[in-house]
């Protein structure tokens, strides 16, 4: 009778080694350094380019001069029951040393220096300015304020960084707590792939509700809005043309509605990037939305698996090298 | 665990902190899940632990255009009383667009006004002329703060224009309906829903800021 005996065994055997796998994924390597790299350089630079855009008009947007006013802006965040670095003073110097210090942090997120104390103080920093004028944010704040969140926990100057030159050649001594922060590494990079995905589906489901978007019709709508008109004659171009609001319409559906699935197997992963990246892309100009746009294209890139990375890598180094010869 | 051998022990340490971690990734998105979609019968039972958990910092809406896109253009329009004359309704958000057309990178200044109409629009502030929207909850302290946000940006719209012998100020808005798709073809206007709020004292603003809004919304 050592039949069901032995079933037990191999099942428990098998348990034990699937176990084992997974614990030594999430403990033995840091997963997605490439993409985590780009997508703070992306960030980073889609920060800085809207802290100098809007240099001119920083003290009327986030400064004691707001009509988002210091006392509206408190009594907004007692009741959240949150804080703002930018409530610590009323007085005009402070704001600037505090709108100064947010861009060379930035600055310093991007070159990944420190990243360990960066990355949080500057999250700290994205937070309290969007706590300052909540009423000029777009879904590409939302996103990457939730993105700095999860990215505190991961080693995001691991790659193309100065701390990685600044690491090269040394080699860590493995220790149970360098594995926790592996861990927490790989949680944070999975927690930022699934809300990417989170944001999709959402918005995928929320339009397959709607009648107009079920009708292939929605395009028209969001075409004809001013503010979202750069160039006010083509956005009349593509509304007045059905083909192309009925074939958007659907597309916009469809991809973001499936994007979690589409990112399961390799070949549809690049359907579906090489997609939404267009339609960013297309957002960023016909709805007037740029930072939106970059900050939806940048998060889309942790989706690109270290492999290709390594490759491109490799590519740009030669055709560089060759350049330069 | 006393009798284990270190390695082992940091082993297990190391696996039920990783059981943690994953949990904690688990909960997190099955509150995240329920926080964002469509209405459904678990959000009933579930809400006060979803919404204590996830405001704020984990606040999120990915509704735009979705059901229902919008189809009507907001406009803000700003007029003061300068001595014993009124002046006549400027667009505002007509200026913010111009910071929009032709602009590859536009800035935030773009959004004020149409950020203080919205604040206006979820907090039903109850109009002179036109109707709030029936049916929709008002909560007066939400409503006192959405009159204050907007005063502060007509008080800075109004000093622009008419400078500082502005001793009242008012606000109209219009959200101008475009044609429905099957009438694309329409150059005729569309219908206009308009708002005309009661006149409000100026806000108490600076001149410095006064100066910033020239510069920022010219």
């Amino acid at each position: 009778m050592s039949g069901p005996v032995s079933v037990v065994r191999s099942l428990e055997a098998e348990l034990r080694g699937r176990a084992r796998d997974a614990l030594e994924w999430l403990s033995g390597e840091r997963h997605g350094c490439y993409g985590l790299a780009l997508v703070r350089i992306g960030y980073g630079v889609i920060l800085l380019a809207m802290l100098l855009v809007n240099y001119a008009d920083r003290r009327l947007l986030w400064g004691p001069e707001s009509p988002w006013t210091p006392d509206l802006f408190r009594e907004t965040l007692a009741v959240d029951g949150t804080f703002s670095v930018f409530a610590f003073s009323d007085s005009p110097i402070v704001f600037e040393m505090l709108y100064h210090g947010f861009i060379v942090v930035v600055i310093l997120f991007i070159l990944g220096w420190r990243g360990r104390w960066i990355t949080p103080v500057l999250t700290v920093m994205v937070w309290s300015w969007h706590q300052r004028e909540p009423w000029v944010l777009d879904g590409g704040d939302n996103l990457m304020m939730l993105m700095m969140i999860y990215f505190v926990l991961t080693d995001m100057s691991a790659r193309w960084s100065l701390d990685a030159r600044r690491r090269d050649g040394w080699l860590a001594e493995p220790s149970v707590g360098r594995s926790m922060a592996t861990v927490l590494h790989n949680c944070g990079l999975i927690a930022a792939m699934i809300q990417v995905c989170v944001v999709y589906m959402n918005a995928g489901l929320l339009k397959v509700q709607g009648e107009v978007w079920q009708q292939g019709i929605a395009l028209y709508y969001t075409l004809r809005i001013e503010e979202s008109q750069l160039f006010p004659a083509l956005n009349e171009l593509l509304w007045r043309n059905p083909w192309f609001v009925t074939v958007g319409t659907y597309t916009a559906v469809f991809v973001q509605l499936l994007f979690p699935f589409l990112m399961l197997n390799k070949v549809t992963r690049r359907l579906g990037l090489v997609v939404v990246m267009s339609m960013h892309m297309g957002i960023a100009v016909v709805m007037a939305l740029p930072f939106f746009s970059l900050t939806m294209i940048a998060s889309d890139l942790l989706f690109i698996r270290t492999a290709t990375y390594v490759r491109l890598s490799g590519v740009v180094r030669t055709w560089w090298q060759r350049a330069v010869n | 665990m006393g009798r284990m051998a270190p390695e082992r022990r940091s082993r297990w340490v190391l696996a039920l902190f990783s059981v943690g971690c994953v949990a904690a990734t688990c909960f997190h998105f099955l509150m995240t899940f329920l926080y964002v979609a469509p209405w459904n019968h678990v959000y009933d039972s579930t809400s006060s632990l979803v919404n204590g958990y996830m405001n704020p910092y984990f606040r999120q809406t990915w509704d735009l255009f979705a059901p229902d896109p919008v189809d009507y253009n907001p406009h803000v329009l700003v007029r003061a009383k300068v001595g014993d004359r009124e002046t006549a309704w400027v667009d505002v958000s007509e200026r913010e667009l111009a910071l929009i057309r032709g602009h590859l990178l536009p800035g935030r200044a773009s959004r004020l006004a149409a950020g203080a109409k919205q604040m206006l629009n979820r907090a039903n502030v109850v109009p002179v002329e036109g109707a709030a929207e029936e049916g929709k909850g008002q909560d007066p302290v939400l409503q006192a703060k959405a009159v204050r946000h907007m005063r502060a940006v007509a008080t800075l719209a109004a000093l622009a224009e008419w400078g500082p012998g502005v001793e009242a100020v008012q606000v109209k808005t219009e959200d101008r309906i475009y044609p429905r798709f099957a009438d694309r073809a329409d150059e005729g206007a569309g219908e206009v829903v308009r708002k005309v709020y009661a006149w409000w004292p100026p806000a108490n603003v600076s001149a410095g800021a006064v100066e910033r809004w020239k510069d920022a919304v010219r």
